[in-house]
């Protein structure tokens, strides 16, 4: 019965690095994780409030990689609007720095040049 | 405890493709089926395009139309834990509850897929229940297996041709009602990938090319990379290795050996016929280790039933 001893005590021990890193130092671990939401939650919540999809003609005009995700859950698709419809900039940044504003009929939301 | 650790969390996601799948589920606040109208519609601009609707559209129908990320979130982590008792009510294990316990809890990465929204392991866990279902002879609830499988992601369909070559490894091709589920889950896909060629819906991440063979050495030395990262993945991907390579007379054991050589050639195979972008993901994204959960509850099976049984009569 030594193998089966040794091969779990191998598992069980190499594991303990990767769980102190979930558990404490990824940048989703628990104690992290409720206020690494926040900023997302209110940034969704603004884009809402802002231009509720699908209710809103929305074209984006920009989306860097950092909101990417953020803006397709907020507008899961993109037809092309005929007319002058509500344009919206998802630019670069730390999500939920900075709230979005509005600049015309556009909506500006994140930090970046 | 497992329903404990996977929705004691904020219902809300923090992983890039969480939002993108979650997005799609939204469309079904609009109607039943629209997510599937919308994903056949390439004016809609629905990304990815052309994938499988089953998982965004069943999380929509379990969030009652409410259109709310953290409504969708619980939907999702929901299915995840659907997705693994179903894996574990098909299995029947000898081995004592705590080997059980250690190995599970062997690979983090896991864990942190479990709390995540994420296809990958459902897809892996599902494909693990397809593979007991069938090994049992249980070919109708192997056959609902297959086709949400195929429903999910086309690799939800490597994991039932996997499996089905697996079980037919050990059963003979004279069992050729093994076959059955497998086919069904080829119809639905090759029903779904007519209708998104009849929509005029361009397949950008999963349209098949030719072989990047000059990619090969990159891919192996991707999978390592990933595979031994001990944060990750502990030592488990080594010690899996180690199993695959030692002589077994067990033959669920075999089988799952079978199963997952070929899954893994499946996966190598969609990285090198696929298109560039796919490869450019694989070296700067977390693609691989996605890869990996797909393989981790077979796998994770494997190292089980490769330690010895607690009956000498196994």
């Amino acid at each position: 019965m030594k193998r089966p001893a040794v091969v779990l005590a191998l598992l069980a021990l190499a594991a303990i690095p990767g769980f102190v890193h979930v558990l404490a130092f990824r940048a989703d671990a628990p104690p992290k994780r409720w206020s690494s939401t926040e900023p997302i939650a209110r940034t969704l919540n603004e884009l809402h409030a802002k231009a509720p999809w699908p209710v809103t003609p929305v074209k984006v005009v920009r989306e860097d990689d950092e909101l990417f995700p953020l803006g397709r859950y907020a507008f899961p698709n993109r037809v092309e609007v005929i007319g002058s419809p509500l344009e919206l900039e998802l630019r670069g940044g730390v999500i939920g720095a900075q709230a979005c504003r509005e600049e015309h009929v556009r909506i500006i939301c994140g930090v970046g040049p | 405890m497992l329903a404990l650790v996977v929705l004691a969390r904020p219902f809300i996601p923090t992983e890039w493709d969480e939002f993108v799948w979650l997005g799609k589920a939204r469309f079904e606040s609009l109607g039943f089926g629209a997510g599937v109208t919308a994903a056949l519609d390439p004016a809609q601009n629905v990304i990815p395009a052309g994938y499988p609707p089953l998982w965004p559209s069943i999380v929509g129908w379990i969030s009652l139309g409410h259109d709310a990320l953290s409504t969708h979130v619980l939907a999702a982590s929901l299915l995840v834990l659907l997705c693994a008792f179903t894996a574990l009510e098909s299995l029947s294990l000898d081995t004592p509850r705590p080997w059980v316990v250690i190995v599970l809890l062997s690979a983090p990465l896991v864990w942190v897929h479990a709390r995540s929204t994420y296809v990958d392991l459902p897809v892996g866990l599902l494909g693990l229940a397809f593979f007991s279902h069938l090994r049992q002879r249980s070919l109708f609830a192997a056959a609902v297996l297959a086709v949400v499988l195929a429903g999910l992601k086309d690799e939800g369909l490597a994991q039932v041709l996997a499996a089905t070559v697996a079980v037919l490894f050990l059963e003979g091709l004279r069992a050729w009602r093994f076959l059955l589920p497998a086919v069904a889950a080829l119809t639905s896909m090759l029903t779904w990938r007519w209708l998104v060629h009849l929509h005029g819906v361009h397949l950008f991440d999963h349209a098949l090319g030719f072989p990047e063979w000059g990619w090969l050495p990159s891919l192996f030395r991707l999978f390592a990379l990933h595979a031994t990262d001990v944060f990750s993945w502990g030592v488990f991907w080594a010690v899996v290795v180690a199993m695959l390579v030692t002589p077994a007379a067990d033959k669920q054991v075999r089988a799952l050996k079978v199963m997952l050589v070929l899954l893994f050639a499946f996966s190598a195979a969609a990285l090198l016929l696929g298109p560039e972008r796919v490869r450019v993901f694989a070296e700067n994204g977390t693609l691989l280790n996605r890869l990996l959960l797909q393989l981790w509850p077979s796998a994770a099976l494997l190292v089980i039933q490769s330690l010895p049984a607690r009956s000498p009569a196994h």
